[in-house]
C-alpha cells in the first residue's frame, strides 16, 4: 500500500533558515517517492506548530512523517505526542538532525544544503519502513522482597510497608536487628544501641504488612521488576513461635553447653537458647548439631520443662515461593580476619581481640556483663587501640572503611569510663572524622579521656608479638624511628569487608560484584541503590563500608526508588522498541542468549527455538546484529530499515 | 588528494555518542559536519556487519562506529560486543581491498562534544591523505 | 509415444563434484535416464554444441548448470541453455553462490595468471608465457576464452529458477530437486532447496552445545584433539553450522569435521560472512581492545573462512584490489 509521508523542515527560526538552502530542500524532498506534501515552519516546537502539525497530519491523511529540525534528543517526545493527538501512531515519525548536526557547525551554505538533502533522504526511507509500536503494559506485583533484618533492611521495610504493598522480610539468623542490636553504645552521643533498635524491631515484628521469616535464606530468584518469583528456605526452629514466650525454662534444664569461642572459651550456650538476652524475636531455638536428640539420644527435657508445649521436634525445613515485585539486599558486612597477616599477632598471643570482641565485652548483655576483662579475669593496666587493620593497604583492602576510626575512639571512652587509672593509647596513621559530629566527638575524648595518639608512618608498619606476661607492639613514627611498648590488651580495629555470602547472594541475583567484593551499584553517582539488575536494589554494608544513619538512609532511598517504580495497581509499561525472533528461521543455536545482558532470551521447555521475553527486552538490538541466521528483528531499528536509511544518506 | 572531501557513514548510540556528537554542535566545536553522514541506533552492538560492508559498497569512504565508554553502555556490554567485530571487519576489509583504517571503533561519551571532534576530525584527515577508493 | 521431458547438465568453471553428485544417485539415475531424455550432457555424453543450438527455445523441460562463470565462453553457454530451457537450476555452490572459485575475486585476473603460470614454485615457464596471449602458432589452434573480470554466479548472469546448494550436493538433494520438475511440483521462483533453517538446527551435537561460549583462542583442526561427541564450537575450532543453511544431513559432522558453509547463508542473510562474523566475535573471551585483537589474530584467514563459497554473492565481492 502507497504511504503518504508529510515532510517538514523546521527553519527553527533563523538558525536553519539562514544556513541553508531551504528553497532547495523543499523541492528537493518532494521529489521522493511516496512524499505527498513537504512544508516549512518557523518553530515546528512551539505550540502553534505543534498544532499546525497536528491539523496537516489529520488534514492530509499522512501515514509517516518526517521532521527535519533539531536533534531527535531534544523533540522526539514532543513530536511522538503530537502524532498520537492526531490519531497517527507515534512510531510513524522519523527525525533528521539538521541543526546540533548541520547547520549550526557547517558553514558553507552549499554543503550544509547537500548534507541537509541527505540527511532527510536518508529519513524519508527509514520512515517507510516503521511498524506501528503498541504500548504494551504488564500486570505487576508491588510487593517487596528485603533480604537481610539489620539497621538497612529493617528501615527498608518499615518505609515501604503499607495496605497493599507486602514486605517480606527474610533473615537468616534466629533473631532479627542484625549488628546494631549487638551493640551497647553509639557514636557520638553514647546512645543505648538496643534502646534506638527495639522500637523498630518491635514495630516490625507487629507489623500487619510485614511478614518476618527468621533462619530463612533465598534459594533461587527467577523473573523481572514487577514480576520476581522468589524460591527461600526455612530451617527449623523445632520451637512453635506462637507459643514460646522466651521464658528459658528450657535451657535451664538443657545438658548440653556448647562453647563459643570467645576468649579463650568465656562464653557459652545450651543446645536450646536464645542467642542473646532481649533477642527478638524473644523464641528459642534448637542447635541440631549438638541437641542429644538429634544424635540420636533419647533426651526430651526442654519439652518436658516448657510450660506452654511449644517444643516441636518434628519440625523440618521449608521451602516457600514468594511473588515479589522487587528485592532489596540489605545483607551487611564482614570482617577482616586478622590472622591474615601475622604482623598482628591475632591468635598467636592472649588478650589482642578486635574491636567487635570488644564491642561483646562491654556489652551488658555480653559473656562478661559488660566487665573489660582478660582471659586471666582481671581487668588490663593499659590497653591499646590499633586502627586500619587491614584497611587502606594493597595487600588487602584497598579502601578507608570509615567508620574505625570514630568507633575507635567510643572504644576508648568506654575504657576510660570503666578503668579510669588504665593506660589508653590508640596507634593511628591518619583520622577519618567525617560529617557534622565526628570532629566535636574527637575533641571531648581527647580533652576528657588522657588517651595517647600514637601517629605511625603508615596503616602497615606496626607488629604486634606476644611478649612476657604482655604483648609488645613495635611501630615506627612519623620521623621514621621505631618505638616499643607493652600492654595487657590489644584491640585490632579490622577493616569492614563484604560479607562471606556475598559472592553466593549475588549469584542467586544474578547481580554484580564490585572490585571490592560489596554489590555493584547500577551508576555509583547517581543510582547507588540500584544494582545491575532492573528490580534488584540494595542498601547499607552490602553496598560497601558505612555508618548506621548512612544505613538507614539507604533503606530509605531504596524504598523511595521502589514506589517510584512500583504503585499497586497500576500496570507497568514494557519497552515498546523490544526485539522479536521468527520461530520459523530460528535454528535454536543459542548464539542470541550469551549476547542479552538482560537474560530476556531463552530456550523453551521442548521447543528447538528460543524466545525473547518482551517484558525483560530492552531493545537494544545486540541479538539482532548477531544472529547467523537473521531471525531477529529490532523493533523501530530493523535491518532494512538501516539499510534503507544508509541508502539515503549515500544517494 | 585536493578537492577530494570523504564522506563517512558515522553510527551514534542512543545514549553516549549521540549525545557527545550534539553536545560538539551546541557546544560550537569545530569538525567536519559535512563529512559526517550520522545514522542513529540504541546501541554500537546493534551495528550490523553488514551495514559496515553496504555502507562501503554504495560509497562511503569511511565508517565510524561510537558508543559509549567501558562500564557505561546502557545496555551494560552492548558496547564491548560492537568493539568485539572489529578486527574481524577489518580484516575482511583489508582482504576485500579496502584499508582497514577506514574503520573505525571509539568511545565518546555523553557529555564529550571535545572528543566527538577530536576523533571525527582525526578521520576526516586521515581519509583525505588516503583519498577516495575504487567503490564497485 | 508421449515424448519424455527432456533434461540438460552443463559444467562451467567446475570442479566435476557436482557431476559425482548426480552419478551418486546410483539406481536413482537409471529411474531418470528411464523417465527422462537426457539430451545434452558433455561429460557423460557425447553431446554436441550443434545439437543444442539446433533445439527449439525452451525445449528442454529442465537443465542443471554447475560451475561458476570465470570464462566468457560459460557466460555464453549458460545464456543459450537459459535461451534452450523451461527451467533452469543452479546445480551446487558454485552455480549458487560463486563457490570455491569465486575466492579468485580477492585478485584481479592478472594476479590470478601470473601466480598460477609463472610465480608458483612448480612451474617453469621461463619464458613467462600467459594462456590466452598471442603465442607463436596459437593463430592456429582453438582459442582459450578469456577470463572475465569477476568470477559470477549463475544468477548474476542468467536467470535462474531454483538453486540446488551444496558442494556437491548430497545425491538425496539433488534427486529431489530434478523429481520436483518431472512431477510437475516446481518451488516457486528463487526457491533453495535443503533446510530453511541454519545447520544447527539438525545437528546432532546440538544438545552439547552450552548457552555461552566463551574462547581466548581459536583452532583449526590440525591443531588441537577434540572430542568429537561435542560441539566445536566451546572446543575453539569454528564449525559454520550457526550461519549455514542446513538440508545436507550434517555429513561434514558425522564425519568429524567442522562445518565450512556450502549451503549458504539462510533466506534473510545477503552476506554470508557478516552471518558468521557476528557470531563468531561473541564467543570471544575479552573485553579489551588488545586481547580481542589477540585472540582474533588466531584466525589466520577470516576472508577465505568467511567466503570460502560465496565471495561473488557477498557484499563487497571480493572488492577490487586497489589499496591493500
Amino acid at each position: 500500500m502507497p504511504q503518504r509521508i508529510g515532510v517538514y523542515i523546521c527553519e527553527c527560526g533563523p538558525n536553519i533558515k539562514d544556513a541553508v538552502d531551504m528553497d532547495n530542500l523543499l523541492e528537493d524532498a518532494r521529489e521522493h517517492k511516496d512524499v505527498v506534501l513537504v512544508r516549512s515552519f518557523g518553530f515546528l516546537c512551539s505550540p502553534d506548530g505543534k498544532e499546525f502539525l497536528k491539523k496537516d497530519i489529520q488534514a492530509h491523511k499522512l501515514s509517516r512523517v518526517v521532521i527535519a529540525g533539531c536533534s531527535p534528543k531534544e523533540n522526539e517526545q514532543t513530536f511522538r505526542d503530537v502524532l498520537k493527538n492526531a490519531g497517527l501512531n507515534p512510531f510513524l515519525l522519523q527525525i533528521a538532525n539538521i541543526r546540533e548536526q548541520c547547520a549550526w557547525v557547517i558553514q558553507e551554505k552549499s554543503d550544509a544544503t547537500e548534507k541537509a538533502g541527505e540527511l532527510i533522504r536518508g529519513a524519508i526511507n527509514r520512515v517507510r519502513l516503521h511498524e506501528p509500536l503498541e504500548i504494551k503494559t504488564i500486570e505487576c506485583c508491588a510487593d517487596v522482597l528485603v533480604v537481610g533484618a539489620g539497621v538497612a533492611g529493617i528501615s527498608t521495610a518499615l518505609a515501604v510497608a503499607r495496605k497493599n504493598r507486602k514486605v517480606y522480610l527474610i533473615e537468616k539468623e534466629p533473631c532479627i536487628g542484625g549488628r546494631v542490636a549487638g551493640h551497647e553504645d553509639l557514636y557520638p552521643d553514647m546512645v543505648c544501641a538496643s534502646c534506638l533498635i527495639e522500637s523498630q524491631l518491635d514495630a516490625i515484628l507487629h507489623h500487619n504488612d510485614i511478614e518476618v521469616l527468621t533462619l530463612t535464606e533465598m534459594v533461587e530468584v527467577r523473573g523481572y521488576l514487577g514480576n520476581f518469583m522468589v524460591n527461600v528456605r526455612q530451617k527449623a526452629r523445632f520451637v512453635d513461635m506462637e507459643a514460646c514466650i522466651g521464658c528459658g525454662a528450657c535451657f535451664e534444664v538443657c545438658p548440653v553447653t556448647v562453647p563459643m569461642p570467645f576468649m579463650g572459651g568465656m562464653a557459652g550456650r545450651k543446645a536450646i537458647y536464645i542467642p542473646y538476652s532481649g533477642a527478638l524475636p524473644n523464641v528459642a531455638l534448637i542447635d541440631g548439631e549438638n541437641c542429644l536428640r538429634f544424635q540420636g539420644e533419647l533426651c526430651h527435657f526442654c519439652l518436658e520443662s516448657c510450660p506452654f508445649g511449644a517444643i516441636r521436634y518434628e519440625e523440618t525445613e521449608r521451602v516457600r515461593v514468594l511473588k515479589v515485585g522487587a528485592v532489596v539486599v540489605a545483607t551487611g558486612f564482614g570482617s577482616f580476619d586478622p590472622q591474615k597477616d601475622v604482623r598482628y599477632g591475632y591468635g598467636k598471643a592472649e588478650n589482642i581481640i578486635t574491636s567487635l570482641e570488644f564491642e561483646q565485652l562491654v556489652n551488658s548483655n555480653g559473656p562478661t556483663e559488660g566487665k573489660i576483662l582478660l582471659t586471666n579475669g582481671r581487668p588490663p593496666r593499659n590497653i591499646a587501640f590499633v586502627h586500619c587493620v587491614g584497611s587502606r593497604t594493597e595487600k588487602f583492602n584497598d579502601y578507608c572503611s570509615g567508620v574505625c576510626c570514630l568507633y575507635t575512639l567510643k572504644h576508648a571512652h568506654q575504657a576510660r569510663l570503666q578503668l579510669p587509672e588504665a593506660g589508653i593509647c590508640q596507634f593511628h596513621s591518619d583520622l577519618c572524622l567525617p560529617g557534622k559530629d565526628a570532629q566535636r566527638f574527637y575533641r571531648k575524648v581527647l580533652k576528657e579521656d588522657g588517651i595517647e595518639f600514637f601517629r605511625m608512618l603508615r596503616p602497615d608498619t606496626i607488629e604486634i608479638r606476644k611478649g612476657t606476661g604482655s604483648i609488645l607492639i613495635t611501630h615506627t613514627d612519623t620521623q621514621g624511628e621505631l618505638e616499643r611498648n607493652e600492654f595487657d590488651m590489644v584491640v585490632l580495629a579490622t577493616a569492614m569487608e563484604s560479607g562471606v555470602e556475598t559472592e553466593g547472594i549475588a549469584g542467586i541475583l544474578d547481580v554484580k560484584l564490585g572490585e571490592n567484593g560489596f554489590f555493584q551499584e547500577a551508576d555509583a553517582g547517581l543510582d547507588p541503590v540500584s544494582t545491575v539488575r532492573e528490580g534488584i536494589f540494595m542498601a547499607g554494608c552490602a553496598q560497601g563500608p558505612k555508618d548506621i544513619p548512612s544505613s538507614v538512609a539507604q533503606g530509605h532511598a531504596a524504598a523511595g526508588r521502589i514506589m517510584g517504580k512500583l504503585a499497586p495497581g497500576e500496570p507497568l509499561a514494557l519497552e515498546p522498541m523490544v526485539c522479536e525472533i521468527d520461530p520459523e528461521i530460528c535454528s535454536g543455536c543459542l548464539v542470541c542468549i550469551s549476547l542479552c545482558a538482560f537474560k530476556a532470551i531463552a530456550l523453551e521447555d521442548d521447543e528447538p527455538e528460543v524466545s525473547i521475553n518482551q517484558a525483560m527486552c530492552r531493545g537494544c538490538g545486540v541479538c539482532a546484529a548477531a544472529c547467523p541466521s537473521g531471525a531477529i528483528s529490532a523493533g523501530h531499528f530493523s535491518t532494512g530499515a538501516i539499510f534503507s536509511e544508509l541508502r539515503g544518506l549515500m544517494g | 588528494m585536493h578537492g577530494f572531501e570523504p564522506k563517512i557513514i558515522l553510527f551514534l548510540c542512543n545514549w553516549c555518542s549521540y549525545e557527545g556528537a550534539d553536545a560538539a554542535g551546541r557546544g560550537g566545536k569545530e569538525f567536519p559536519s559535512r563529512n559526517l553522514r550520522e545514522i542513529r541506533v540504541m546501541c554500537s552492538g546493534r551495528v550490523d556487519p553488514r551495514f559496515v560492508l553496504e555502507a562501503f559498497r554504495i560509497g562511503a569512504d569511511g565508517v565510524l562506529i561510537l558508543g559509549c565508554a567501558p562500564g557505561d553502555c546502557h545496555y551494560k556490554t552492548g558496547n564491548i560486543e560492537a568493539l568485539k567485530r572489529i578486527p574481524l571487519l577489518e580484516r575482511i576489509l583489508q582482504q576485500n581491498g579496502i584499508k582497514n583504517d577506514r574503520i573505525r571503533f571509539d568511545f565518546v561519551s555523553a557529555g564529550d562534544g571535545e572528543k566527538f571532534a577530536r576523533v571525527t576530525g582525526e578521520m576526516v584527515k586521515l581519509l583525505k591523505r588516503l583519498g577516495p577508493f575504487d567503490h564497485a | 509415444m508421449p515424448d519424455k521431458p527432456k533434461i540438460a547438465l552443463y559444467w562451467c568453471s567446475s570442479c566435476g563434484g557436482c557431476e559425482e553428485s548426480v552419478i551418486d544417485l546410483s539406481e536413482g539415475l537409471l529411474e531418470l535416464a528411464e523417465r527422462a531424455d537426457i539430451v545434452f550432457w558433455p561429460v557423460a555424453l557425447d553431446s554436441r554444441l550443434k545439437d543444442l543450438e539446433a533445439l527449439d527455445d525452451g525445449e528442454i523441460d529442465l537443465s542443471l548448470i554447475n560451475g561458476a562463470i570465470r570464462l566468457r565462453e560459460q557466460a555464453r553457454m549458460a545464456q543459450l541453455l537459459r535461451r534452450k530451457s523451461k527451467v533452469i537450476f543452479a546445480h551446487g555452490t558454485c552455480a549458487h553462490l560463486g563457490g570455491i572459485v569465486g575466492l579468485g575475486n580477492f585478485h584481479t585476473v592478472q594476479e590470478i595468471l601470473e601466480r598460477s603460470f609463472r610465480d608458483v614454485p612448480t612451474v617453469r615457464n621461463l619464458g613467462g608465457i600467459l594462456p590466452g596471449g598471442s603465442v607463436e602458432g596459437s593463430e592456429r589452434g582453438p582459442k582459450l576464452s578469456p577470463l572475465i573480470d569477476k568470477v559470477m554466479a549463475l544468477d548474476q548472469v542468467i536467470d535462474v529458477d531454483c538453486f540446488i546448494p551444496g558442494c556437491p550436493p548430497p545425491p538425496e538433494l539433488v534427486g529431489k530437486a530434478v523429481w520436483s520438475v518431472l512431477e510437475g511440483k516446481l518451488p516457486e521462483k528463487g526457491f533453495v532447496f535443503g533446510d530453511g533453517k541454519a545447520l544447527c538446527h539438525t545437528c546432532p551435537l546440538l544438545e552439547s552445545k552450552p548457552e555461552i561460549i566463551r574462547v581466548k583462542r581459536f583452532k583449526r583442526v590440525h591443531e588441537t584433539d577434540w572430542d568429537p561427541g561435542k560441539c566445536f564450537l566451546p572446543q575453539g575450532i569454528i564449525c559454520l553450522g550457526p550461519a549455514t543453511r542446513g538440508g545436507c544431513g550434517s555429513r561434514c559432522i558425522q564425519a568429524n569435521m567442522p562445518c565450512r558453509g556450502c549451503f549458504g547463508p539462510l533466506e534473510t542473510m545477503e552476506d554470508h560472512g557478516a552471518g558468521m562474523l557476528s557470531f563468531i566475535a561473541s564467543m570471544i573471551d575479552a573485553d579489551h581492545e588488545d586481547e580481542i585483537r589477540r585472540i582474533t589474530a588466531s584466525i589466520p584467514d577470516p576472508g577465505g573462512l568467511f567466503y570460502r563459497y560465496s565471495l561473488p554473492h557477498s557484499i563487497l565481492g571480493g572488492g577490487k584490489g586497489t589499496e591493500t
